[in-house]
């Protein structure tokens, strides 16, 4: 009789462990780790517990008829709030518009219910774009488990949105290098004001790759690749009522020129202030400037220096050799 | 009477309040003088109107830049604008969407939108945001401008000017407060101007300037003295300029004219008359679609502005 619960018990930990070594970040999942997680966190995550999938069919049948679309909704997820186990949040994407291109637009709907009353306490719509660089998947949906303390009464909850985001326009290919740069996990932090869902944190990417070839370069072209992931940590210090937060991201920098190859751990971080409405950030200056001084002609290769702060250039000597003649 | 203080100009505007051209010019020369980026408010969208404007792109890419303002004419819509990055990783590579939209300021539903785009250059690149204490001194980039762009009895074009910065380093020639003016018909934002300079700063180093370089003796002292200037002599131009609506019209709309007021500087000062300025004129006229510069008759090198090729280089 105990057989089956040694079983258990050992299917549980091995769960459990692998689930923890996905979460140590290991990029490498192998097919059975990759099943048990997915398992692990469809559990977490499932609307059919605590029966919160009326709640999102009825919430999208409003939508559907102040919109005039479809009932449709796609990649639900739910969780109990910790810190407020009456309360449940849920998000889904239901289809919205048919776009250029036969490209289609969803609504993301983001709200908290009362798991009592099944109402709906407080939402949030928001809408996303498919495009050629940009696609929605099965994963692409998933609540962060782990509330976000942004002062003593304001717990934030967290949503990231998996999607694919690449940049491999034909410009990135004017000065004879090809740049293609990706980010492909989005975060946002809800806080409930009111009735209404703020995102007051939206859309942090937190993944950043940048790959290229200088074909310029003397040996006939060096090929760099810098991909790095990133975590939002709470910081102690406060503006304007929120804690700051800081995003750090950590991961590789490996380089080639075909004969010799050089990989690096790299790392940077950059804080994030609230500004009354939002914690402000442009992209395209994150996880850090540092990141986008990619040297075209070969960063860190064979170089003495192990701190990837050394090896920048100053893109400017780049910038005058290409200036227009006017 | 005209000060740089914004505040001032509605009291003078209302004094001449009865004379449109006057109002006009009133609004214009208060408008050029006011307009530096340190003097002007901020032009914040609320945070509904920021949602509004990201679900209407509908793009996860945030946006670098957005500004909003009521119509001071149409209270009952807002204009905002935003910049989203699309592309290009070091400064002075990057590409932007520069979007114009016109929201129902209650409901902040988008009614109208242009999509243009932005590509920053060796002499132009986009400070985004103040996110960090270095930069809160910085131009917005963006900045909504509503003065009477009266280009017919019905229309009142809508303008976004762009600030640009230089890169530090190469550039000779450096151009910004690019001026864009739009009509709003219906569900539309027209662009009738796009990506007019209204400022800009030249060096001249060996092409003939046509300014006159006063041979003082205090000039000629400090040339012996300075080693580094004898051989490399050049004079900075800068220019600011500003949009005149005309009486006469050609296709529906008024002829433009653009005033620009230019002074010199030079690295070696005492070498310049520094009181030497001028004003140039060019003309623009609508052709149906867009405003396109007149060109001027005298072929003057001196006229930056003096042909197509100048403003549309691309």
């Amino acid at each position: 009789m105990n057989k089956p619960l040694i079983i258990f018990t050992a299917l549980l930990l091995a769960t459990l462990c692998s689930a923890n070594s996905y979460a140590l970040g290991s990029l490498k999942k192998d097919t059975l780790e990759q099943a048990l997680y997915e398992q692990q966190k469809g559990q977490q995550q499932d609307c059919g517990l605590n029966q919160l999938n009326s709640v999102i069919d009825f919430d999208s049948a409003l939508l559907s008829r102040k919109h005039g679309i479809s009932a449709a909704t796609y990649y639900p997820v739910c969780w109990v709030l910790p810190h407020n186990k009456e309360q449940a949040l849920l998000s889904y994407f239901q289809p919205y518009k048919e776009i250029e291109h036969n490209y289609t637009s969803y609504l993301w709907r983001v709200i908290i219910v009362n798991r009592y009353s099944n109402k709906v306490e407080a939402r949030y719509t928001g809408i996303i774009n498919e495009s050629s660089n940009i696609k929605v998947h099965s994963d692409t949906n998933s609540i962060v488990h782990r509330e976000y303390a942004l002062n003593d009464n304001t717990p934030a909850v967290g949503l990231i949105l998996d999607l694919v985001n690449y940049d491999n326009s034909p410009q990135s290919q004017q000065h004879g290098d090809y740049q293609a740069f990706k980010t492909n996990r989005f975060m946002t932090l809800f806080v409930q004001q009111g009735d209404k869902l703020r995102p007051v944190l939206k859309h942090l990417p937190l993944d950043y790759e940048i790959e290229g070839t200088d074909l310029a370069g003397s040996n006939g072209g060096v090929y760099l690749h810098y991909g790095v992931e990133g975590e939002v940590e709470v910081l102690p210090t406060t503006s304007h009522g929120y804690h700051d937060l800081k995003l750090i991201t950590q991961g590789q920098q490996y380089s080639t020129d075909g004969e010799y190859d050089q990989v690096e751990p790299i790392n940077f971080s950059s804080e994030l202030k609230y500004d009354g409405k939002r914690y402000p950030f442009v992209t395209e200056r994150l996880p850090s400037p540092e990141f986008w001084q990619i040297n075209q002609t070969g960063v860190n290769f064979l170089s003495d220096s192990d701190d990837e702060s050394a090896s920048k250039t100053d893109p400017n000597s780049s910038q005058s050799e290409s200036q227009n003649a006017n | 009477m005209l000060t740089n203080k914004p505040k001032t100009s509605p009291f003078c505007c209302r004094l001449t309040a009865l004379f449109n051209s006057s109002l006009l010019t009133c609004a214009i020369l208060t408008w050029t003088l006011a307009f530096s980026p340190a003097s002007h408010a901020k032009q914040a969208c609320s945070i509904d109107a920021l949602e509004a404007m990201e679900n209407d792109s509908g793009d996860v890419r945030g946006f670098s830049a957005a500004v909003c303002k009521q119509l001071p004419h149409q209270e009952q819509f807002t204009m905002g604008a935003y910049l989203q990055w699309t592309g290009g990783s070091y400064a002075g590579e990057r590409r932007y969407t520069l979007r114009t939209v016109i929201m129902d300021t209650q409901t902040h539903e988008v009614i109208a939108r242009h999509t243009g785009s932005l590509y920053e250059g060796p002499g132009l690149t986009i400070v985004a945001g103040s996110l960090d204490n270095k930069e809160q001194n910085s131009p917005a980039p963006l900045w909504i401008d509503t003065a009477n762009y009266k280009l017919n009895s019905d229309t009142r074009a809508l303008g976004v000017r762009v600030q640009a910065q230089q890169l530090p380093e190469g550039a000779t020639e450096y151009q910004s407060d690019y001026l864009n003016l739009f009509v709003h018909q219906g569900r539309f934002l027209i662009p009738v101007v796009e990506r007019l300079p209204l400022y800009y700063w030249k060096v001249w180093k060996s092409e003939p300037s046509g300014y006159h370089v006063a041979r003082t003796p205090v000039v000629i002292k400090s040339e012996t003295n300075d080693k580094a200037g004898l051989t490399t002599r050049y004079i900075v131009e800068s220019g600011k300029g500003a949009l005149h609506i005309e009486p006469k019209q050609y296709k529906g709309f008024s002829d433009l004219k653009l005033l620009t007021k230019t002074k010199l500087s030079g690295a070696l000062p005492k070498r310049t008359d520094s009181s030497q300025s001028r004003t140039t004129i060019t003309h623009l006229r609508f052709n149906g679609e867009r405003y396109y510069i007149l060109e001027s008759k005298f072929s003057d090198k001196r006229d930056w502005q003096h042909s197509e090729p100048w403003w549309k280089p691309r």
